[in-house]
């Protein structure tokens, strides 16, 4: 506010508009003394803008100024929310140029993964990136989801996940399905389960995508809400998550989004907006599933606030398939 | 007993621990510039830490752009992967003489175009109902959906009072002899940061224009 205004093009004695005229000539309350007494003084000043307009009407540049300014004032009356991408977005496009630059260079495709996006990170993620597997702590990288797993790191990632303490030796959502289906199944039955799915993990992924887990949605907050949901594994190892909302309120003045969250609705991971009928999300690479096994479908507003409204219209946890 | 027991939550509780979720930290482009060449000549020149800095510098706008004209956050995801990486193919195209921010707004408008095109094409095979409802609804990438996240960006960039001023001129529309009641300050000083507020606009739309 100590500042001048600077003057556009050096100042008015070279014939063109300041930015004062500009702005006054697109907003004339900026030019007003007085705006309710002494019409007087107003008369005034009107002839000043006269003499603006007809050097816009004669002076390209300042026009455009001018076009530009209305256009400023225009795009205020109706704010934008501005939104932070999310932070593993960064990942995936260095891992796409990674490739890229493979592609182009003419070498064959890497052993490390096609998707890693090595040459392409800045000097503050490469030391992490240089060290042995052995030496990361996996433990710390996937809650952040970067640097992004390339496809061959997956698999040891969620053995040497399987091997934590806290966890049971799970990847899926044996905690809650467990929990649940314990009184009928019982421990026994629950770990030949397990081990039923084991040999699926340490293969590498066949040319078919999986099915690894469905939920079923029932109505929270909506009462003709109805859905379910699917995740499957696909060839690339990937893990999409296919939701489908069969009835909804319609979601008026918002959109619904679709979260993997714990049960207490404390932990979320929020995977996108979605329509009614289905929509596919990618599940972010890394992440432990026993800590989300819910899939929850909120009603959201366009506010620009990018936390859970609160508002679930619908939720199930997911399930081992045929369990 | 089936499992569904477990997700029931009560709806109160729900709201009562609604959490922060998915709030990504701002990209701080502090401290990656200095002591390096312009960052449009190092991108031109296909150096591969110019394009984290060109990221930096206009994720948040890019992703911005995609979210308000798509309207769905994986596919503005989608799109501004596919800004980055076309920007990254076709940087021999650029010219560093020109700012980045034109020929990224020019990018990204096209990528929003293709998503436009494919949405279309995807409506006309999928059925019609509930289904294109909500996508529906989103508006094409106009020009007037650029000006209206570069405005914020820049609103963002003013800090205040200007920022303030601004909104509350335009966003709100009062007058500004309230505006200075409001904000304790001369009318005159209003103005005058109504005058450079609107001019700083003007210059970041130009910047953008491609």
């Amino acid at each position: 506010m100590t500042e001048q205004i600077p003057p556009r093009n050096g100042s008015s004695s070279d014939g063109h508009l300041t930015d004062e005229h500009l702005a006054i000539l697109a907003d004339p309350r900026l030019g007003r003394t007085e705006p309710t007494a002494e019409p007087a003084a107003g008369q005034a000043h009107q002839l000043r803008p006269s003499v603006q307009r007809e050097h816009l009407t004669l002076c390209g540049p300042c026009r455009a100024a001018f076009e530009a300014t209305e256009r400023a004032m225009e795009a205020l009356r109706d704010p934008a929310a501005l939104h932070e991408p999310p932070a593993e977005l960064w990942d995936r496009i260095a891992a796409e140029i990674a490739a890229i630059s493979e592609e182009t260079r003419g070498a064959g495709p890497s052993p490390s993964g096609r998707g890693r996006p090595a040459e392409d990170r800045s000097d503050r993620d490469r030391p992490a990136e240089d060290l042995p597997m052995e030496d990361r702590s996996g433990e710390d990288r996937l809650d952040g989801g970067r640097p992004m797993a390339s496809v061959s790191e997956l698999g040891s990632r969620r053995r040497r996940r399987a091997g934590t303490a806290e966890h049971p030796p799970r990847r899926l959502w044996v905690p809650l399905a467990a929990a649940a289906a314990g009184a009928v199944l019982g421990g026994a039955a629950v770990a030949a389960l397990l081990a039923q799915n084991d040999p699926a993990e340490v293969q590498p992924p066949v040319a078919v995508t999986t099915v690894v887990g469905d939920a079923t949605l029932e109505p929270v907050a909506a009462e003709d809400f109805t859905g379910r949901a699917e995740m499957v594994e696909t060839e690339a190892g990937d893990l999409e998550l296919t939701v489908e909302i069969s009835a909804a309120p319609d979601p008026e003045a918002g959109y619904f989004e679709v979260w993997l969250r714990d049960a207490e609705g404390t932990q979320l991971i929020s995977l996108g907006s979605a329509t009614a009928g289905a929509t596919t999300f990618t599940v972010p690479a890394g992440i432990d599933l026993s800590q989300y096994p819910v899939v929850d479908v909120s009603h959201e507003h366009f506010d620009g606030d990018p936390s859970h409204s609160g508002t679930t219209l619908g939720a199930g946890p997911m399930e081992e398939p045929d369990s | 007993m089936r499992t569904t027991s477990l997700w029931s939550l009560n709806p109160s509780t729900e709201q009562a621990s609604a959490p922060a979720a998915g709030t990504a930290p701002l990209p701080s482009d502090e401290g990656d510039a200095l002591d390096q060449q312009p960052l449009a000549t190092r991108f031109a020149a296909g150096e591969p830490a110019a394009m984290h800095d060109l990221y930096q510098q206009h994720a948040s706008f890019v992703f911005s752009l995609c979210m308000v004209a798509l309207r769905h956050r994986q596919d503005a995801e989608d799109a501004t992967q596919q800004v980055f990486t076309r920007a990254w193919r076709s940087r021999e195209s650029y010219d560093p003489s020109q700012p980045t921010g034109a020929w990224i707004t020019g990018i990204t408008r096209r990528v929003i175009a293709d998503v436009f095109a494919r949405r279309e094409r995807d409506q006309q095979t999928a059925e019609a109902g509930a289904d294109v409802m909500v996508r529906n609804g989103a508006t094409r990438p106009t020009d007037a959906v650029i000006d209206r996240v570069v405005v914020q960006q820049s609103l963002r960039q003013l800090g205040p009072p200007q920022d303030e001023i601004i909104r509350l001129a335009y966003s709100e529309d009062l007058p500004l002899r309230t505006i200075a009641e409001r904000l304790e300050m001369p009318l005159g000083t209003v103005k005058s940061h109504v005058h450079r507020g609107l001019a700083r606009m003007r210059e970041s739309l130009e910047v953008h224009s491609d």
